[in-house]
């Protein structure tokens, strides 16, 4: 037991470290930095959600960096098949034809991060591939079944466009352990920084600044299951989990009430079990990375949106205002559901 | 009553009588033939009894409208009845003449299929007569000039509106007044009914039995919903800086509340309070010390 708790702190250390490392490239995103960090140890997929040009890919490219291990990346056009994330063809030097793994098998087992750049302009087909990918960590390819026992896929999403893109089904969002809105740092400094600070122009030299590898990726597997094993539950906190995710799916009966909103008619769908599941293992990372080993409400308000705001589905005629009315619903569950 | 005026029989030529017995009509004519004026109407039923076989071509009955210079046709109505049709006619007097004058109810002619052939009959026209409103010249004396006044319109008897009115209005007022009572009676109440207030005394009452640790819970609960209803959502330790800032009253227990929070965290959340020492007289003096502050917060 006291190996664990020694070997679960030094874990926190180099989690911690990572955090550091990652913010020496990206600047104003602590936030998005400790919830991406939560999703590495807790072992989930992230999407990220922002306008174009805030920087999602390069603090993706930097946590990628900090981990360490094979990292592969993919761009979501219109006419990406799922087969280009399985092989891809060409004609050799020799004039040959030749079929090599693609960017899903190319590195095997050793792949830690797979980034899919544009989720959302990637086809149906492509996501669906994409969800046992995320789901069972392996794809069926070449006659075999591909493992990768370390991968998270990291995704993003630009909100801006909706030309050429095709919305995530509530399937494959479902997949993601955490959506992470990202906004552009709002203090004047962060942003003078970053409008003339050559240092932030140069996207490639800014990764270079994260150190490669500072947490050993092929252990990061039992490190999570460790940190679920040892941060505790008492029945005061089961009972406000529970009671979180009844909101959201009978928002009325915790006096969550919007204004100018029938809430009997406001949800279609609420938080799924899966969800849920995943809020709590993104709440206990998020109490052992506050160095405490039992779970506070705090902790699960903390991840509470990140978690649950993207599997909360509206009937279609809220659904278009799901922008407006998502974060009061949130903070409205939050505000309502008490606890101990 | 409606004398039968006028009653005919035609005979449906020489030939025809040797063959087919005559059909009739006959005509119940307006009960006076005199005394009419503009806009007074005038009803005529004709009686048609066929003979054997034949049917009534409906083309040929009167048409609604115009029907000479002085009458409209208003309505014509045929209905069937015991051995043949009765139809009715309504006219009204659309002309008056400057001088009593004898106008006449237009004749009628209907027609009458038989199987090879088809027949008429006719219906002389009835004279009526009609006069003027005013005589040509009009006498300059009072109330025969040539324009009266606007008669006023016939008022509507509003009193029993009225009545109902006042019912409503006392009914609508002692509504008024007994909501008022129970709004306002709960405000009188208030000073008991205030969060803390409140919970100071389910305190006292919880924690006058034994101090076992369910008792305690139980009372920590209790304060925490008084946070709750203070700060109009739910409290967490995290938030105390908000609560704070929003009602500042309570400054003077910040640290007291502080050490509640920390103290609750780590009973339900955490190791359990006993190393805290948080126990049940720390929980009742806070809670006085709030409701103090509540009151004089008002």
């Amino acid at each position: 037991m006291n190996l664990n708790d020694a070997l679960l702190s030094d874990w926190r250390a180099k989690a911690l470290r990572l955090e550091a490392e990652v913010r020496k490239a990206v600047v104003g995103q602590d936030r998005a930095i400790r919830l991406i960090n939560i999703a590495v140890f807790a072992r989930g997929h992230v999407l990220l959600e922002g306008d174009v040009g805030v920087g999602k890919t390069t603090l993706l490219r930097a946590v990628a960096r900090a981990i360490g291990g094979a990292y592969e990346r993919i761009e979501g056009t219109i006419d990406l098949m799922p087969n280009d994330l399985i092989y891809h063809t060409y004609i050799s030097e020799e004039g040959k034809p030749r079929v090599e793994a693609g960017p899903l098998l190319k590195s095997g087992d050793a792949l830690s991060v797979f980034f899919f750049n544009e989720i959302n302009r990637a086809r149906p087909q492509v996501q669906s591939l994409l969800l046992r990918a995320m789901a069972e960590r392996s794809v069926s390819a070449f006659n075999t079944e591909h493992r990768f026992a370390h991968m998270l896929v990291f995704a993003d999403r630009n909100r801006v466009e909706k030309e050429e893109t095709f919305e995530l089904s509530s399937a494959a969002r479902d997949r993601f352990m955490l959506e992470i809105p990202m906004e552009t740092p709002p203090e004047r400094e962060i942003q003078t920084a970053l409008m003339f600070d050559p240092a932030f122009h140069d996207t490639d030299r800014l990764i270079e600044r994260v150190a490669p590898a500072v947490v050993p990726y092929t252990e990061l597997n039992d490190i999570a299951e460790a940190i679920q094993a040892s941060v505790r539950a008492s029945e005061a906190l089961q009972h406000y989990a529970l009671d979180l995710w009844h909101a959201t799916r009978t928002p009325q009966q915790f006096d969550v009430a919007i204004p100018g909103v029938d809430m009997n008619r406001l949800v279609l769908a609420g938080a799924s079990p899966r969800g849920t599941a995943m809020l709590l293992r993104a709440a206990r990372v998020g109490a052992w990375l506050a160095g405490r080993d039992f779970l506070t409400p705090e902790d699960m308000q903390d991840v509470f949106r990140q978690t649950i705001a993207h599997r909360v589905f509206f009937t279609p005629v809220y659904e278009m205002r799901r922008a407006d009315l998502i974060e009061p619903l949130i903070a409205q569950i939050l505000g309502q559901v008490a606890a101990p | 009553m409606r004398t039968r005026s006028r009653s005919i029989t035609l005979a449906l030529g020489l030939l025809a009588a040797s063959t087919h017995s005559a059909a009739s009509i006959e005509a119940d004519n307006p009960a006076r033939p005199f005394g009419y004026t503009i806009g007074d109407m005038v009803r005529q039923t004709l009686h048609v009894t066929p003979a054997p076989g034949q049917t009534l071509v409906e083309t040929s009955l009167p048409k609604e409208g115009r029907a000479g210079a002085w009458l409209e046709r208003r309505a014509v109505a045929v209905t069937p009845e015991a051995g043949g049709w009765r139809i009715d006619l309504t006219y009204q007097f659309i002309n008056v003449p400057t001088e009593l004058r004898t106008v006449a109810l237009p004749a009628i002619k209907l027609q009458l299929r038989e199987p090879e052939r088809t027949v008429a009959e006719t219906l002389p026209e009835s004279p009526v007569t009609i006069a003027p409103l005013t005589p040509a010249v009009v006498l300059a004396r009072a109330g025969l000039e040539e324009m009266r006044p606007d008669v006023a319109p016939p008022l509507i008897d509003t009193r029993p509106h009225q009545r109902r009115l006042v019912a409503y209005a006392l009914a609508a007022g002692l509504l008024a007044m007994a909501w008022a009572a129970w709004y306002f009676g709960f405000g009188l109440r208030g000073r008991q009914n205030r969060p803390f207030a409140r919970a100071e005394r389910a305190l006292r009452r919880q924690l006058a039995g034994d101090g076992a640790p369910a008792t305690r819970r139980e009372a920590m609960r209790t304060l925490h919903r008084a946070f709750d209803a203070t700060a109009g959502s739910t409290l967490f330790a995290e938030s105390l800086g908000g609560f704070f800032a929003r009602c500042p009253w309570f400054a003077p227990a910040h640290d007291a509340v502080k050490r509640f929070f920390a103290a609750s965290r780590a009973e339900f959340f955490g190791e359990g309070a006993a190393e805290s020492g948080y126990d049940a007289a720390a929980l009742l003096v806070l809670a006085r010390q709030l409701k103090a502050l509540e009151r004089e917060a008002g």
